[in-house]
């Protein structure tokens, strides 16, 4: 545990970041369980009351907790990037390694793929399927993930080839271990850092899309709700009923800002002119 | 009169909170169309010597003493104190570089010749049309038989001997009065490295330059330099002329080496100095050979020698000096 | 010494080897072959130290990787204990490999930065297929090649160049081998370090008799370390003779030229060698 505070806390980027998401981490989970409201118990005699002791940031049009709904809307919000995220890079972590050491015509078949992945309109994609009617959390999650494993495969790729030909492998494969161990225990190891900071990063840019297409009223549906959900909520009247857009504003924002912070963070701490002096 | 004068020079790294010091008191002085050589080992602080010379320390590291440098036009700067925007000036034009591995001091996607004009345009007063016939004749100084097509060629075309010598000529560009070489040869095969070397003195002698030369090689300093400083763990051993060292080292760190260096001349397989050389971050108390000394005593474990003048040109740090008759 | 020279049996022998790179076009280049091994033959028997000297680019280190077996001749023969190792299956090249271990110039990146000098070694007595005689444990292993046993909980850039390449050694000696590639073992090394390394070397190859293949530039470090040595240009062996009679008496124009290149005391100022 204290290895783990001292990590964080050897750059100030990741430990900002850090922070940031540890506070809406505990707000998302352990939230709910300590506020008297219920995220989508409806109480119209107070709908649209603006920030109070009570309600601390409003009501919304069916007298909704903002509060609450913001904590369930965190649970969604993040649970959405971070499963569709892990799907993502063990889909671009398998591709990219394949690629990698089987090499000729099928490397050039998963690259040309994955071109042609990265030139679908990704966006308009998820929006016409989720626009027949197909909407559901599961769903998203699986396109989120289908249209985001390029990077991480073209990045694993690249890195393996490089990693391939340093001498300590040539050891390795000397020495006569198998090429399955030579994957695991030398290869992987000294990509993961660079795998790990493109993931942290991929969090944030799948919470903006899961964000933006909740929005547009296309992401997820009633009775759940992200905070894409609420923030669209407030749009009939975005002066009168600020409170509802400009907090879950704000918890996007502060989202996406963290997971890029700790994603700048892990980068300086694992490029290796860094290592030397550990 | 000496070009170069380094007074007390001591160099300190900070990385959180600590202080880890690199160079400790390094003094000496460099006259006009001499050669210094500066030997050590790896981690001995050689490298950061030239940075600091150079003003291109990292960022994290700061010096305290004196550098005084007199200029072309014979004004007397110091280095330490001087504005970033001087010391620019000063580089390639006062003070020449070149780096061990020239294949990375080269920029990968510029032809050779391009950036030998580059550093014409900036660095000298040759007129635009006359440059490329400039820098085809430094091709030409630095001993590459084809300047032409040198001068079309890509760095990555050009095997590891023809490379040192084009950041030789892109060195030489701006008609430095003083150059200083960081292990320039060491990544050369043995054929190249002798060559580059008769190379650089026959430039010395021709343009009256002053160098300062790193290498861990005793035996290129011994026959190449006309000064020879020993660096040991950041610590300055020795100093003195070539002859004097080579006749009589003082200290024995320096004694060590040059053994080593002459049985391996003679065919013999010598014995190595015993240990590892000692860490920077972690140095030993009083002198920090102790550890490896054969003529080590309770006062070296405690007390740091001071520097002990032989001559006027030969001073060493060491309580119980190598028996000088 | 002699005598055991002769008297021993063969252990590497190379006839008549060739290899050609091909460097397929690219949009700015045309096709390009390099002849890089031009027709070398020689044998290396065990207990004999055996060196390949000549400047870089001359092909003495496509000669080791093809040994090692990471790089495919175009033609010839390279057998091991006389088994052509080109033509092996899968499972005698399992058999085979620890025999021939690489001690690389490049002495730092050879090592896993991710691994502690306790799981390098480790891996490597792990990976031995061969029956147990001289290997031992981790310790042993470091003791052998002369570094104290606390250095195995360090990570690679936590050691100097002659302790690293000393792990190389131990790692190497770990799979019992009988032939050691040294690809320029000690020329990146500081002065006494490689002293240190060249003693060591020796020392290995009489208790162990083990073999070595050397590859060198640096012809006042190869006499110290080898039996026989073969001059090497332009992917051929111009001369090849032993040690000492080479040296003495080299007949050889290039010979000349690089036991010269050994000498720094004659530098002259025209700038030509």
């Amino acid at each position: 545990m204290k290895r783990i505070v001292d990590f964080i806390c050897s750059d100030k980027s990741l430990y900002v970041g850090s922070i940031l998401i540890g506070i809406i981490i505990i707000f998302s989970l352990i939230g709910p369980s300590l506020s008297p409201y219920n995220y989508s118990s409806q109480n119209l005699s107070e709908a649209l009351q603006s920030p109070s002791v009570s309600h601390p940031l409003g009501t919304d049009y069916y007298g909704r907790d903002v509060l609450a709904r913001m904590m369930h809307g965190g649970q969604i919000t993040l649970g959405i990037a971070l499963l569709a995220t892990t799907i993502a890079v063990l889909i671009g972590m398998i591709i990219g390694l394949i690629s990698a050491f089987v090499g000729g015509w099928l490397d050039r078949i998963l690259m040309r793929l994955v071109d042609i992945m990265l030139g679908f309109p990704k966006l308009f994609i998820i929006l016409l399927v989720i626009g027949m009617g197909y909407s559901s959390i599961g769903l998203i999650i699986l396109f989120l993930a289908i249209f985001s494993w390029m990077e991480i495969a073209r990045i694993v790729r690249s890195e393996v080839l490089v990693i391939k030909e340093q001498l300590y492998i040539k050891s390795a494969e000397a020495i006569g271990l198998r090429r399955r161990r030579i994957i695991f225990i030398h290869i992987l190891p000294n990509v993961m850092g660079t795998i790990i900071v493109s993931s942290v990063l991929l969090i944030s840019t799948l919470i903006l899309i899961e964000s933006s297409i909740s929005f547009l009223g296309l992401g997820v549906q009633p009775p759940n709700a992200s905070w894409g959900t609420i923030l669209t909520e407030g749009r009939f009247d975005p002066i009168g009923t600020w409170w509802i857009s400009v907090f879950s504003g704000i918890f996007i924002i502060a989202a996406i800002i963290g997971f890029n912070l700790i994603g700048d963070g892990l980068r300086n701490i694992l490029d290796p002119k860094f290592t030397g002096n550990s | 009169m000496s070009l170069l004068t380094v007074e007390n020079l001591s160099v300190v790294n900070s990385p959180s909170g600590r202080s880890i010091s690199i160079l400790r008191n390094i003094s000496f002085s460099l006259n006009s169309g001499e050669t210094l050589a500066v030997i050590g080992e790896t981690g001995s602080g050689k490298s950061m010597l030239c940075k600091s010379i150079i003003g291109l320390l990292p960022p994290g590291f700061s010096r305290s003493g004196n550098i005084w440098y007199i200029s072309s036009d014979n004004t007397k700067i110091s280095i330490i104190t001087a504005e970033e925007s001087d010391l620019l000036n000063m580089r390639g034009r006062e003070i020449g570089m070149v780096f061990q591995e020239a294949v990375a001091s080269l920029n990968p996607v510029v032809r050779c010749g391009n950036q030998i004009t580059d550093v014409l345009s900036v660095k000298s007063k040759i007129e635009k049309n006359k440059r490329k016939k400039h820098a085809l004749k430094l091709l030409e100084t630095v001993g590459l038989s084809e300047p032409e097509r040198i001068f079309h060629a890509y760095p990555h075309q050009l095997s590891g001997g023809m490379t040192q010598r084009v950041a030789l000529a892109l060195a030489l560009a701006g008609e430095p009065q003083l150059l200083i070489a960081d292990e320039p040869s060491s990544s050369l095969d043995s054929i190249s490295k002798k060559y580059y070397l008769n190379l650089l003195n026959r430039l010395k002698q021709e343009n009256n330059l002053t160098l300062i030369l790193v290498t861990h090689d005793v035996d290129e300093a011994l026959s190449f330099a006309d000064n020879i400083l020993v660096l040991y763990a950041g610590c300055m051993t020795e100093y003195g002329r070539t002859g004097d060292i080579q006749k009589s080292p003082a200290h024995p760190y320096t004694k060590a080496l040059l053994d080593i260096a002459r049985a391996l001349k003679e065919n013999n397989l010598p014995a190595a100095i015993p240990g590892e050389i000692s860490s920077l971050t972690n140095p030993p108390p009083g002198c920090r050979f102790h550890p490896r000394c054969p003529k080590a005593q309770d006062i070296c474990r405690v007390k740091e020698p001071s520097s002990i003048c032989i001559s006027n040109s030969h001073s060493v740090r060491c309580f119980f000096l190598v028996d000088l008759s | 010494m002699q005598a055991g020279i002769t008297a021993s049996k063969t252990l590497l022998q190379i006839q008549n080897l060739r290899i050609v790179y091909q460097q397929k076009s690219t949009f700015f280049t045309a096709d390009q072959t390099v002849h890089a091994v031009n027709g070398v033959s020689f044998s290396i028997r065990q207990g004999e130290s055996f060196a390949i000297v000549g400047r870089s680019g001359c092909g003495k280190t496509s000669i080791a990787m093809s040994a090692l077996g990471f790089v495919k001749p175009s033609a010839g023969a390279i057998s091991f204990m006389g088994k052509n190792i080109w033509q092996l299956n899968r499972k005698n090249i399992r058999r085979l490999r620890p025999l021939i271990q690489p001690v690389f110039q490049d002495y730092g990146n050879s090592l896993n930065p991710r691994m502690t000098v306790n799981k390098i070694i480790i891996e490597a007595l792990r990976a031995q297929p061969n029956d147990q005689t001289r290997t031992g444990n981790v310790k042993q292993l470091l003791d052998t090649v002369g570094l104290d046993s606390e250095i195995r909980w360090r990570y690679p850039h936590q050691l100097s160049g002659g302790q690293k390449q000393r792990i190389n050694i131990a790692r190497a000696l770990a799979l019992n081998p009988k032939l050691l590639i040294l690809d320029e073992p000690v020329s990146s090394q500081d002065l006494s370090a490689g002293v240190q390394l060249i003693e060591l070397l020796n020392r290995l190859k009489q208790t162990y008799q083990l073999s070595y293949l050397l590859i060198s530039h640096n012809l006042s470090i190869v006499r110290l370390l080898s039996d026989r040595i073969a001059i090497m240009k332009n992917g051929v062996f111009t001369e090849q003779g032993p040690a000492e009679t080479l040296l003495q008496h080299p007949s050889d124009n290039h010979t000349k030229e690089l036991i010269d290149a050994s000498n720094l005391t004659n530098l002259s100022k025209t700038g030509l060698v």
